[in-house]
């Protein structure tokens, strides 16, 4: 009952995300989304999923999207937008929202006529049943989860990783724009950071701060070191722990030294990640030395976590606070 | 009532996705409605057995009070890739906005024909 | 044993490892572990045509619990292709200003994926392999910052993205019923479930497939990508040459996975026709010499796809081989086409004229790939579009086939007539050493090919094809009226033909290539229920 609530909830904010006109609210819409999606992943018994979504989906998506909106602001602004082309008619957007609700309509038939209601587990041999069976005495793991995408299913995640490091490199990459532009922006060549790490710094002080640090930084650490015993894991402790450099880049801000060694930990992280499951999962070493299984865990979701942080922190830092360049 | 679960839900909010995808021409609309699109999918793979009685996948229970452990796994990685294309398509947007100064796709596709035209 | 894996996460390591590196020799290691990979691939596929099917359970877990990793002759074929070719686009590359630590890591990254996808089967590794692919080609098209469209990069992250969403509800619907994740297990159970209940699986990844693929209508977003100035030439080569590739290789696992349940074959044989035509009409319409390139890419992949869908040996090894063919005689015409960019300073058809003395290698090469595109006796093109036709004798497909190759050679006459003429300065171009010896290198591929024909189709694939003398005669003579036809019709219809075209011509937003999605994906639920709703 109380799960249902939560989906129909789900599907309202939804809507109201892409109906709303105002962008920030449609974007807390979205957060909220995210949030909801988290609790009815823990209706559905699936803890490391909703503390997944619930840091990254709900939290870090919903600041870079406010943050994003902000840019928009700040350079619509600074300028003068130039006014050279063909307006959007009411009625052209009325025809277009027609066929579209159409088509999904359309969508929505389809998928629910042809949808296999009934279908039972398949009588045989599944990938989940030799999963439940056998984890913890293959890969030493409590958590099911960790011990598939750790040590099962390790290959993926070196590409999961390698997602996150191609979008810190695109990030970076694709915020540089050197080109002319469309708006007329004023010069402020003394101006590089954006106004929102000063306002940002007129409202947090350090003695807070301070205060705050330690246990984030404790809580971070929990999660990764122990996602094999418990919910949690290398990104969603490696999330937490963005965190805390996001907040000290923003209270001090010394842009290319943490930047450019944020860099080089991540890129010496991911070798590492593809090294390590490499030569113990992939060639074997696991069946020769079954003791060490834990600590590869361990080991691994610990690389995992640095590298997910420096990832995040660089997206954060590159994107959040940086203009031109 | 009992129709109201996990599946139906998420198959409605693949659709609401798309609907944001068809119909909307703001950019960051766009954005958002691909990541509706993409929880949906998130949740449609953890809902998908419908086993709200049995415990989560951890510690040492016995097998068959386990919910299954496979798609949640596999939903962690896809979180990760939702925020990482996330992040780029902001990205990106940030940039197009520098230059065309419009949220709109057809607005912007305009302004990119109108500059290839002038070389 | 060495691990299969090791074709992937090599160059993984060198890539992220060559970022960290001085500049100075970061070229040097890049084409020194490329030339390993190669002849490592070389290696494997030897291997595997004596052994028939070399498999590696990564961690040597049960078969559906860990990630297997698979390689089967065609596994083989596309490794090959994909090491070899990336070696010569290092190679051509050596010398140009941009690469350096980034391109050379994203360009390797792009490798690696690529390989990864080629020898995985398991569905979600797949997925991710093409994810985060797709993040790592809008990089690379969006390279060159001063010339680069935005607004190109960002429909193609997008669409893309759309498209992998679908792929993977299909992939959850998939393995509700079934359990596993590997192509091989999924084939079997998928065999003992009703037909009805896989129908939303498989339409719902195929038309991913099909995006990747840029089949009608949703290949829209391949002339952005691979036509864009932003993308330096080789990865514009890259994209249509190997790239694509990737998704007619996900159809065809697709469609051995659901062999005994549907039968896709009249579907591919349909959407390659009208994809062929799609492509043609608008390369006849372009002004732009990438572009024009683009949606030949388009229109061959359509002609794959005829090859395809038709299920006979024959046609099959004749798509097979068209993918080669094509990754070759585009890759050359790409390279080419960026040469002549960078000389000329435009993108225009109509602006560009005197090539052929300006730069007389590339020249000659562009000339060869166009006569391999076109079909050419003796050229490796006309040995695989004889084999996809040589089953449709006498139906309607067959005259579309002819058709279609009518319309191939009439844009590239167009794209010929910019080698004719007088260039603006005499002076001859001077190209470097290393990039002549990579053209070269293609255009002897297209000759040899052609020329020996059977016995490549007797290596690679293991199949004896006669091509005798009467049929090639027959089929040369086909060839000339063509050209000849197209060589009237071009003088006499060109500006016409151009403006209508130029009417016909879609460029759709971003909300119409979803709606292109979802047309695609009804008219498939259509015919999987048998043409019913």
């Amino acid at each position: 009952m109380a799960e249902q609530i939560f989906l129909l909830l789900l599907l309202l904010f939804a809507v109201l995300a892409l109906q709303q006109r105002r962008l920030r609210v449609a974007v807390i819409y979205l957060g909220v989304f995210s949030l909801l999606s988290s609790i009815v992943y823990l209706f559905h018994r699936a803890p490391d999923v909703a503390m997944a979504e619930a840091v990254i989906g709900s939290t870090i998506a919903t600041i870079l999207y406010l943050v994003a909106l902000r840019k928009q602001e700040s350079l619509r602004e600074r300028t003068a937008y130039v006014r050279k082309i063909r307006e959007d008619t009411r009625s052209h957007v009325f025809w277009h929202r027609i066929w579209a609700a159409l088509a999904a309509a359309g969508m929505v038939f389809l998928l629910f006529r042809f949808y296999p209601w009934q279908a039972e587990p398949f009588p045989g041999p599944t990938a989940s049943a030799y999963f439940r069976h056998n984890f913890l005495s293959d890969t030493g793991a409590e958590n099911a989860v960790t011990a598939i995408y750790l040590n099962y299913r390790s290959y993926d995640t070196i590409f999961e990783t390698l997602t996150l490091l191609v979008s810190v490199l695109a990030v970076i990459y694709l915020s540089r724009y050197q080109e002319k532009s469309n708006l007329r922006i004023d010069p402020q060549p003394e101006r590089r950071r954006i106004r929102l790490h000063d306002e940002i710094n007129e409202g947090i002080s350090d003695p807070i701060l301070w205060l705050l640090y330690p246990f984030i930084l404790l809580f971070g650490f929990y999660t990764i070191m122990n996602g094999h015993l418990t919910p949690g894991g290398g990104f969603q402790g490696g999330a937490i722990l963005a965190s805390v450099l996001i907040l000290r880049y923003m209270s001090a801000p010394q842009d290319d030294w943490r930047m450019h060694i944020l860099q080089i930990t991540e890129k010496l992280m991911f070798l590492l990640i593809i090294l390590l499951p490499f030569s113990f999962v992939i060639s074997g070493w696991h069946d020769a030395y079954p003791w060490l299984n834990v600590g590869y865990l361990i080991l691994l979701n610990v690389l995992i976590g640095v590298k997910v942080c420096c990832g995040i922190s660089l997206i954060f830092i590159r994107y959040a606070f940086y203009e031109s360049r | 009532m009992q129709w109201i679960n996990g599946e139906t839900i998420s198959l409605v909010l693949f659709c609401v996705g798309m609907y944001g995808l068809l119909a909307r021409r703001n950019i960051i609309k766009s954005i958002i409605s691909l990541m509706i699109l993409e929880a949906s999918v998130i949740i449609y793979f953890i809902t998908l057995h419908g086993q709200m009685d049995k415990q989560p996948p951890i510690g040492d229970i016995p097998p068959e009070m386990m919910v299954d452990p496979l798609p949640q796994a596999l939903m962690i990685t896809a979180i990760v890739i939702g925020i990482s294309v996330t992040a780029v398509n902001l990205t990106l947007f940030i940039t197009l906005y520098h230059r065309y100064g419009t949220t709109n796709w057809y607005k912007a596709k305009q302004l990119q024909r109108q500059e290839k035209k002038n070389g | 044993m060495v691990s299969l894996s090791l074709f992937v996460l090599v160059p993984l390591f060198a890539a992220v490892f060559i970022y960290l590196l001085p500049e100075k020799i970061v070229r040097v290691v890049g084409l020194f572990v490329q030339a390993a990979l190669f002849a490592a691939s070389l290696i494997l596929f030897v291997a595997v045509q004596a052994q028939g099917y070399i498999e590696e359970s990564l961690g040597g877990w049960v078969v559906f619990s860990g990630i297997t990793l698979g390689v089967d002759l065609l596994s083989a074929i596309m490794l090959v292709m994909t090491t070899g070719l990336f070696f010569l686009f290092l190679l051509y590359n050596a010398s140009a200003p941009y690469v350096r630590n980034l391109f050379l890591t994203l360009f390797l990254i792009l490798q690696c994926l690529l390989s990864g996808i080629f020898i995985s089967t398991d569905l979600f590794n797949v997925y991710v392999l093409i994810e985060v692919g797709t993040i790592v080609v809008t990089l690379l098209i969006l390279f060159k910052q001063s010339k680069r469209i935005l607004y190109d990069g960002l429909i193609y992250l997008m669409i893309n993205i759309v498209s992998m969403s679908f792929f993977l509800l299909g992939l959850g619907m998939l393995y509700r019923l079934v359990g596993v994740l590997d192509f091989a297990t999924i084939g079997e159970r998928a065999a003992q479930l009703e037909s009805q209940q896989l129908i939303l699986p498989c339409a719902l990844m195929l038309t991913a497939a099909c995006l990747k693929a840029a089949a009608f209508p949703v290949f829209s977003w391949l002339p952005k990508a691979h036509g864009t100035p932003g993308a330096p030439s080789v990865v514009s080569a890259v994209l249509s040459g190997l790239y694509v590739k990737s998704g007619i290789y996900l159809i065809l696992r697709l469609q051995g996975i659901f062999a005994e349940v549907f039968d896709l074959r009249p579907f591919f044989l349909g959407l390659g026709l009208v994809t062929a035509f799609a492509g043609i009409i608008l390369a006849l319409s372009q002004r732009d010499i990438k572009r024009i390139l683009a949606y030949s890419t388009v229109s061959q992949m359509g002609l794959i796809l005829l090859g395809l869908g038709q299920g006979t040996p024959h046609a099959y090894h004749g798509a097979l081989y068209h993918v080669i063919n094509h990754a070759l005689f585009k890759s050359l015409l790409f390279l080419v086409a960026g040469l002549i960019i960078e000389v000329y300073g435009t993108r225009d058809l109509h602006r560009i004229r005197g090539v052929a003395r300006k730069m007389p290698l590339p020249a000659i090469t562009a000339i060869v790939a166009m006569l391999g595109v076109t079909g050419a006796p003796f050229f490796n093109g006309s040995l695989s579009k004889y084999l996809i036709e040589s089953d449709l004798q006498g139906s309607l497909f067959a005259y579309g086939l002819i058709a279609i190759n009518f319309g191939t050679v009439l844009y590239f006459l167009r794209f010929l007539s910019m080698f004719k003429g007088a260039a603006s300065q005499e002076t001859q171009e001077k190209i470097p050493l290393n990039r002549q010896a990579v053209l070269v290198v293609f255009a002897m591929l297209c000759l040899g090919g052609g020329f020996f024909g059977s016995f490549f189709m007797d290596w690679i694939f293991g199949v004896d094809i006669a091509f005798p003398l009467p049929v090639a005669l027959e089929k040369g003579t086909i060839y000339l009226a063509t050209v000849a036809a197209g060589i009237v019709l071009h003088r006499v219809l060109d500006r016409p033909l151009t403006r209508l075209t130029h009417r016909l011509q879609l460029e759709p937003g971003f909300n119409e290539m979803c709606l292109a999605i979802l047309v695609l994906f009804a008219v498939q639920v259509f015919y999987l229920n048998g043409f019913a709703f």
